[in-house]
């Protein structure tokens, strides 16, 4: 069966929902998405049939618990084409970033010179940040192009004078843009430098694969793939895995503890200390399977249709969409502001006719202030969205001329 | 929303002072809203109140009817002001999506009076 976004639909109990009498339409994807009832019934499941605490106890609950917990990390794992040994399970990617600010200095053992970008999301900026403060080290922030992606010329002069982190985000949660994370990562690698990338806006909507690109670090979040908050991972190359040192230490992470002295688990375990988010990997392993099934590539497509439709119909007389005006460089993401109007002003008369976008500096304040506003009206798309609901989006945006 | 947009489109009380007696600006990250309140003050009293901003219509009109209300007060009266008040201008409360860009401006008249307060 071909994709069908009408049928996908059926599995989203919330776009039912009226807002403001009207039908919603949900354009908020990048903050978060949807969850589909497979998910929301993977929990309920877990809760009503097999809540125990995992890994530790050897009663028969537990032991079923554990296997859900484990076959959860392998099916995730393989959706990017990782080991499962390479998984952590981390809150958030924006948890797994600010882990890296503490695992990457232990492990080269240096202060350390970080490059990252003008495109991030405040938490690929403000961890690092901090990191040079407090321990020493370096901070370069690079540029951007004017395609909207990351000037690499200024990356590779910057490798050559040596660093020994880039970090980069993926596809920007601004403008939608991709960078090439595979040429930086040669790059970063051909100059001695580890690779992270921000995969927070990428995961979710194209093909990603860790075997294809060789990231170092990747971090990325459950609940903009359709899984539930609270769940996310940080992805530890395999020749890292056992070199770097567990960063939260406590129950769960260790074989021995005598008074003097301990022994660390296997890896991952080691990485992730207490009870871990049970129902929060089994929540995201259901919705890995969910995505499975329907196809990233046949997201990424149907993403690419709205987007164009999206600015097809925008009028260029009132609107200035930021980023490429090529509709194919936004991966489901278009950010853009109306001439004369706030766009505060714009996301609540979209809200008045049950449009829900975001508007704001959306966490990558120095992003948006280069493109020299201090804020921005984003719509961001995901699988169940419609071309019809574009319509609607336009209809509902023609209104605003009245006020201009 | 509309009559917001009729009454506020061209906000009353926008404008900077020349030789205004305190500036004060306030910004919120988080949305992108940027006020500037100028104050002219004689004795006690704020004789004459103006501002210039980058925000939203909430934002403006919250601002343009705070300086209505406070202009002819003395400072301990501005100071007095409760959010509530502003807030029930709009209909809404601290749990309303706008509350941040409708509470701007008392965030920047604060700052600056207490400022004054301390000298």
């Amino acid at each position: 069966m071909g994709f069908d976004p009408y049928v996908i639909r059926e599995d989203f109990p919330i776009l039912k929902k009226e807002i403001n009498g009207k039908s919603l339409v949900y354009f908020d994807n990048a903050a978060t998405t949807q969850k589909p009832k497979q998910v929301v019934e993977a929990i309920r499941d877990y809760y009503f049939n097999y809540n125990s605490n995992v890994l530790r106890s050897i009663n028969t609950l537990s032991s079923q618990a554990t296997e859900l917990y484990i076959e959860s990390r392998k099916k995730i794992a393989r959706f990017i084409g990782a080991g499962e040994e390479e998984i952590v399970f981390t809150k958030n990617a924006t948890e797994g970033l600010n882990s890296l600010t503490e695992i990457i200095p232990k492990l080269l053992g240096r202060k350390l010179t970080v490059l990252t970008s003008i495109m991030e999301h405040h938490s690929n900026l403000l961890p690092w940040r901090r990191m040079v403060s407090e321990k020493g080290g370096r901070l370069i922030v690079v540029g951007m192009n004017e395609d909207y992606t990351v000037n690499v010329e200024e990356i590779e002069k910057n490798l050559e004078n040596g660093c020994d982190v880039l970090t980069i985000v993926h596809v920007s949660n601004v403008l939608g843009t991709m960078n090439p994370v595979k040429e930086l990562c040669k790059l970063a690698h051909k100059h001695g430098s580890l690779f992270v990338i921000d995969a927070a806006q990428s995961i979710p909507h194209i093909p990603f694969d860790v075997s294809e690109i060789e990231p170092d670090f990747v971090a990325f979040s459950g609940h903009k793939m359709l899984g539930p908050t609270g769940i996310g991972v940080l992805y530890v190359r395999k020749k890292f895995v056992e070199k770097i040192e567990p960063w939260d230490l406590g129950g769960g992470m260790v074989k021995t503890v005598t008074l003097e002295d301990q022994v660390y688990e296997d890896v991952p375990f080691r990485f992730e200390a207490g009870t871990p988010n049970v129902e929060g990997v089994i929540g995201l392993a259901t919705a890995v399977d969910y995505l499975s099934r329907i196809g990233v590539s046949n997201i990424a497509k149907h993403e690419a249709d709205l987007v164009k439709h999206l600015m097809e119909g925008f009028d260029e007389k009132i609107i200035t969409v930021h980023g490429p005006l090529d509709s194919t460089k936004h991966m489901g993401i278009v950010s853009f502001n109306v001439k004369g109007i706030h766009p505060h002003d714009v996301a609540q008369m979209l809200d008045a006719d049950g449009i829900m976008v975001r508007s704001g500096a959306l966490c990558a304040e120095p992003l948006v202030n280069a493109l020299g506003v201090n804020a921005v009206v984003r719509v961001s798309f995901y699988l169940y969205n419609t071309l019809e609901e574009v319509d609607r989006f336009h209809e509902s945006l023609r209104k605003l001329r009245g006020f201009i | 929303m509309r009559e917001l947009v009729r009454r506020f489109k061209n906000p009353p009380n926008y404008g900077e002072i020349e030789n205004a007696d305190i500036v004060s600006e306030e910004a919120d990250y988080s949305c992108g809203d940027r006020v500037k309140l100028y104050f002219k003050i004689g004795g006690n009293r704020i004789l004459e109140a103006k501002f210039t901003s980058e925000a939203c219509l909430f934002c403006n009109a919250s601002t343009s009817i705070l300086l209505d209300l406070i202009k002819g007060k003395t400072i301990e009266e501005a100071l007095s002001l409760k959010e509530e008040e502003l807030l029930s201008i709009f209909k809404t409360d601290s749990k309303g999506p706008r509350y941040r860009c409708i509470i701007l401006p008392l965030r920047a008249l604060r700052k600056a009076l207490k400022g004054l307060k301390l000298k």
